[in-house]
């Protein structure tokens, strides 16, 4: 499995990864929920997501109110600073 | 000069309480004055006037605190107490606070932050300890706030406030300033890093259940009934064995028996606690923090062995996280329902947690929820956990 907050790495993200980092605040169910979603809403198809997709994914939840929206720019915050880039 | 660390628990009137502490942590120090004073008070000795007192104490300190639902020491553990610590020597403390945190996490967070400086020459490396009003729903909120602001190089830890189980208002303050629905952020200044350790010692009772109906911190319905009801049912067995009937509890022992199963939220391996800490007249459940519709949980216990296994891990991860080396002191946020859990065999896993740093002064309070996010985490808002904050001698 690729390690998104690897930092330097340009290795494409599943929503896996994503959804694993949303868990621990939202917990597997509601964050694989969030992340399907904005994907769908992105129309951004199944599979790998490069890390401009992952951060749009991320700032499509970051609407959401309350701990969604909270974790999802808390998320985005620390993989900005991984990967040393933004949307 | 490294680090020195004074602990003191002193119980009677406010003023008293405080005036004991004050002179307990300057024989502690010796000569050393203190950068950084936490004060932790039971509802006895209303934290307003313990903080103006320790403020008046320690003119040069950082002066902070939070109200308790139970406080201890490395010598003792009480009820209706207040417990002090104190820390010297390399070290330099910055404190702010802001209130409205239920309305307004946000705003409050980046209040509390916004007198406190980035960085303090010669100390290079940081620490945040955070205090904040829990029954504001807005913990694990705060918490991720916060770290955002922070940036990923600042470790948290910290606690949030109780009340004795009344589960009415609870309290933090900096200096002379105390208020409830707020958040208080401390950042400390150190020539090498502390040690921040975490664990919790509960497992599931139920099935996975979802959370159908939330909005914000309340819980409404679980799996399309009202969430206490689920609850009842499920805790219903594990509390006969301990001659409790949930359906028979009184609005005044809701708080207690909802603190000893909680809920568990399913991230990874692990299990993520989350305390309910209340019920509502239509049968939902309040907690800590948000809890988001269609969330996937499962409602946990814990037996007093895996209380106090759990407090010794979570004090070796502290000291594991400071390379093995000998510790000054530490500040220890231990859940209230772990007391529940343990009763007279708290100051066991207190014991543990000391000995496991190498029987160094520690001094902490019972909590409604613990703090601790480390580098790499994504989550720092634990409830059921001790929480582990050393400094290295």
């Amino acid at each position: 499995m690729n390690d998104p907050s690897d930092p330097g790495s340009d290795a494409p993200v599943t929503r896996a990864e994503l959804v694993e980092l949303l868990a621990p605040a939202l917990g597997e169910t509601k964050a694989t929920d969030v992340v399907r979603q904005a994907a769908l809403d992105l129309r951004i198809p199944n599979g790998q997501l490069t890390h401009q997709q992952a951060l749009s994914v991320l700032d499509k939840v970051a609407y959401a109110p309350g701990l969604v929206g909270i974790s999802a720019r808390f998320v985005k915050s620390r993989l900005i600073l991984k990967w040393g880039h933004c949307t | 000069m490294s680090l020195l660390v004074a602990t003191a628990l002193a119980d009677g009137s406010a003023e008293d309480a405080a005036n004991t502490l004050a002179a307990d942590l300057r024989k502690g120090l010796g000569d050393a004055s203190p950068a950084l004073v936490c004060v932790f008070a039971s509802t006895k000795q209303p934290l307003e006037q313990v903080l103006s007192i320790t403020s008046a104490a320690f003119p040069q300190a950082c002066v902070v605190g939070a109200s308790t639902a139970g406080e201890f020491t490395e010598v003792r553990d009480a009820k209706g107490a207040v417990t002090a610590f104190a820390v010297a020597g390399d070290v330099v403390a910055h404190a702010g606070i802001g209130t409205g945190l239920a309305a307004n996490p946000e705003a409050a967070v980046s209040t509390a932050l916004s007198s406190l400086p980035a960085t303090e020459s010669g100390f290079p490396s940081v620490t945040a300890i955070m205090l904040l009003d829990p029954l504001t729903g807005s913990g694990e909120e705060a918490v991720l706030i916060a770290a955002t602001m922070l940036g990923d190089g600042v470790p948290l830890a910290g606690g949030a406030a109780g009340d004795d189980l009344a589960m009415k208002t609870t309290h933090v303050g900096v200096g002379t300033r105390v208020a409830a629905d707020a958040v208080v952020l401390v950042k400390l200044f150190t020539k090498v890093p502390l040690g921040v350790g975490v664990c919790h010692g509960h497992r599931p009772l139920s099935e996975p259940l979802t959370v159908t109906k939330a909005s914000g911190s309340v819980v409404h319905e679980i799996n399309g009934r009202p969430a206490w009801e689920v609850w009842a049912e499920h805790t219903k067995s594990a509390a006969r064995k301990r001659g409790v009937d949930p359906a028979g509890l009184v609005d005044a022992d809701i708080g207690g028996f909802l603190l000893r199963y909680e809920a568990g939220l399913a991230a990874g391996k692990d299990l993520k606690i989350r305390a309910p800490l209340g019920r509502g007249a239509d049968g939902s459940l309040s907690f800590a923090c948000g809890i988001p519709q269609g969330a996937e949980i499962r409602i946990t216990e814990s037996e007093p062995e895996e209380q106090i296994d759990s407090a010794r891990a979570a004090a070796e991860r502290a000291r594991a996280s400071l390379g093995g080396g000998k510790v000054a002191g530490a500040l220890v946020f231990d859940c209230i329902c772990r007391n529940l859990i343990l009763g007279d065999r708290f100051h066991a896993a207190v014991n543990q947690v000391s000995q496991a740093l190498g029987d160094v002064p520690l001094a902490g309070f019972e909590t409604y929820g613990e703090i601790a996010l480390a580098a790499g985490d994504m989550s720092g808002f634990h409830n059921t956990t001790t929480v582990v904050l050393a400094f290295p001698e």
